[in-house]
């Protein structure tokens, strides 16, 4: 399989003038797995669309490799798309569906055949080329679009919220198999999905989107620990975010002063397990509602006129009602 | 509700919807019928009647009626309703809400209307029976409308198609090997309830055409002035042919395992 990556070029798209997708520019590296996330409604889908050839932008231009597919038709661009409703064809058993893009392809019947198989064993689903599509559970109807957008050996494979309508346990596990054929078979791909957790575990890359734009572009760690704006800070795991005031020593954060490793331009957090119980730290509160999550606790403290999210260890006993003091390493916090 | 209440509700149903049907089928074996149950039985009536061309000649332009409005209603709602899911999905409820209009319209309203319109030129169709085809398949698509449109909203028509573009299938390989399979058992479905539609009329039948045409209903009902017996033999009929026609319509349904309605 000759391998390209995706480019977009300063992508528009606006409905009934609405704007959906607004400046976007991107670059997906062969066999490389970039994640578009962000909330509903950020344009995710339709930059997908456009990639696919569902959609024709208003501006910009899409490529793979070298070649320029923006006025491409959809059926002849080569792509792989999954949908968050399967998309199985209804009339077809799960081979029938699986060989589809080959018989339009004009492959011989012994070639689908076999091919059919391959596809079948790579998702797991040897056995069951004659089962209607209707009496698959949902996971094995995802995996059958899989070997069907898979079959036709595409140049790129577009997922859009591909596990979205699975049960929490099988998307999981899914998320993990996808994962492994993305790097087993080299394929250049890009996962649409809002769910931040699908996207930092599955991704090379993610494209954190807000409102048809790109907020930022970062492999997950680099998401999660250096955030660029506070968008990205919130959506992407949560962050205790501040407006911190100047004052002659230093700067005042939830009514109490600090000290900041840099002068901040605009706002600063700390994520909630860089915030340490600790007897002589600066911020004192008061302990409004303790969740147990398990391996640690949840606590949410009163500090002056903010509340402050503290993952703590669970070892600590803790009260609502109880005063805590909190303390931040200088390094964690995050300027944004 | 207790279950006794339950079943009784039910029981009261069946008869309901039961007792004309049997009643007819009584009436149409039956020598005389003054008392509580019919005096004697004879098979005279099925067997005058089935002997009787006027009876074969107007079941045949029923036949031929049903038919045709099938046609033209399958014809015009499958590539209206495939375009309007496409491209168009905004004009989906003006459209449903079009073809409710036929219900608005009482039918005196419609064949005096009707009448009139083409009573001159440029289209002097009045009492011919491609006018009054025209006419019962409009009082029909509502029925046939739900069906058709039930088994497009149902499929997902517009991601099926992207699916299959992104497979490589141009527009004409979507259609004849995804999306026309894929609503078909609707579309038959649909087919099946304007045929019955079509298959009873007669309040517009009579106007429109009368005995110049002669339709099974119409027959019918003239029919009864004078045999009743025979009449009531015509109703069994009619009813045997609806069951069957649903029947059927129902195992479509059951086999292409989409639901329709
Ligand atoms: N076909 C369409 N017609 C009108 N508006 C649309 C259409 N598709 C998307 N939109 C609008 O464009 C915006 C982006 O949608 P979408 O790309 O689907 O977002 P996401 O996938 O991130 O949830 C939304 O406001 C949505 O309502
Ligand atoms: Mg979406």
């Amino acid at each position: 399989m000759q391998k390209v990556g995706i480019r977009l070029e300063n992508l528009h798209k606006h409905f009934q003038g609405k704007t959906a997708v607004e400046g976007v520019g991107l670059e997906v590296a062969p066999g490389e797995l970039v994640s578009l996330l962000g909330p509903s409604g950020c344009g995710k889908t339709t930059t997908l669309r456009m990639i696919a050839g569902f959609e024709q932008p208003d501006g910009g231009r899409v490529y793979f490799g070298e070649q320029d597919v923006t006025t491409l038709p959809a059926e002849e661009r080569r792509v792989g798309v999954v949908f968050q409703s399967y998309a199985l064809f209804p009339n077809l058993s799960v081979a029938g569906n699986i060989g589809f893009g080959l018989r339009v392809a004009r492959w011989s019947a012994e070639r689908i055949q076999r091919r059919v198989g391959e596809m079948l064993e790579l998702v797991g689903l040897l056995g069951f080329e004659n089962r209607p599509v209707q009496s698959l559970s949902g996971g094995q109807r995802q995996r059958v679009a899989l070997a069907r957008a898979l079959a036709p050996e595409p140049r790129v494979l577009l997922l859009d919220e591909p596990l979205s309508a699975l049960d929490a346990k099988i998307r999981a596990g899914l998320r993990t198999e996808l994962r492994r054929l993305q790097l087993e078979l080299g394929i250049t791909t890009l996962l649409v999905t809002h769910d931040q957790e699908e996207a930092m575990s599955m991704s090379d890359r993610v494209v954190v989107m807000n409102q048809g734009r790109i907020e930022q572009v970062g492999t997950p760690r680099e998401l999660y620990t250096r955030p660029t704006t506070p968008f990205v800070a919130t959506f992407v795991g949560s962050m205790n975010l501040f407006t911190p005031e100047k004052t002659p020593g230093g700067y005042r954060i939830s009514g109490h002063e600090v000290a900041l490793p840099v002068a901040p331009a605009g706002q600063v957090g700390v994520r909630p397990e860089r915030v340490e119980l600790n007897a002589h730290g600066p911020f004192s509160g008061t302990v409004e509602l303790v969740t147990y999550l398990g391996a640690e606790q949840q606590v949410l403290v009163r500090v002056g006129p903010d509340l402050w999210t503290v993952l703590a260890p669970n070892q600590v006993l803790l009260q609502r009602g109880d005063p805590v003091r909190l303390h931040v390493p200088e390094d964690a916090w995050i300027l944004v | 509700m207790t279950q006794l209440l339950r079943r009784a509700l039910l029981l009261a149903l069946g008869l309901y919807l039961f007792l004309p049907i049997l009643a007819s089928l009584a009436y149409s074996v039956a020598t005389s019928w003054t008392a509580l149950l019919p005096e004697g039985y004879t098979l005279k009536h099925w067997a005058n009647l089935l002997e009787n061309q006027r009876f074969w000649l107007s079941l045949g332009r029923t036949a031929l009626l049903s038919f045709s409005v099938v046609a033209l209603s399958i014809f015009f709602l499958v590539p209206t309703l495939f375009v309007v899911r496409m491209y168009y999905p905004n004009v989906a409820g003006v459209l449903e809400f079009l073809t409710l209009w036929p219900f608005v319209f009482p039918g005196v309203i419609l064949a005096v209307g009707l009448i009139s319109l083409y009573s001159g030129p440029p289209l002097q169709l009045a009492q011919t029976p491609f006018l009054l085809i025209a006419a019962v398949t409009v009082i029909s698509l509502p029925y046939a409308y739900r069906a058709v449109d039930n088994a497009f909203a149902a499929a997902d028509i517009k991601t099926l198609a992207e699916a299959a573009r992104s497979l490589g299938a141009d527009d004409a390989k979507t259609l004849a090997w995804v999306i026309l399979p894929t609503v078909l058992p609707g579309v038959l479905s649909g087919g099946v309830l304007a045929f019955s539609a079509a298959f009873g009329e007669f309040a517009l039948t009579q106007l429109l055409i009368g005995t110049l045409w002669e339709t099974l209903p119409v027959y019918q009902v003239q029919l009864a002035r004078t045999d009743g017996n025979g009449s009531a033999a015509i109703t069994v009929l009619s009813f045997l042919a609806a069951w069957g026609l649903g029947f059927w319509a129902l195992s479509l349904r059951k086999d292409a395992k989409v639901s329709v309605i």
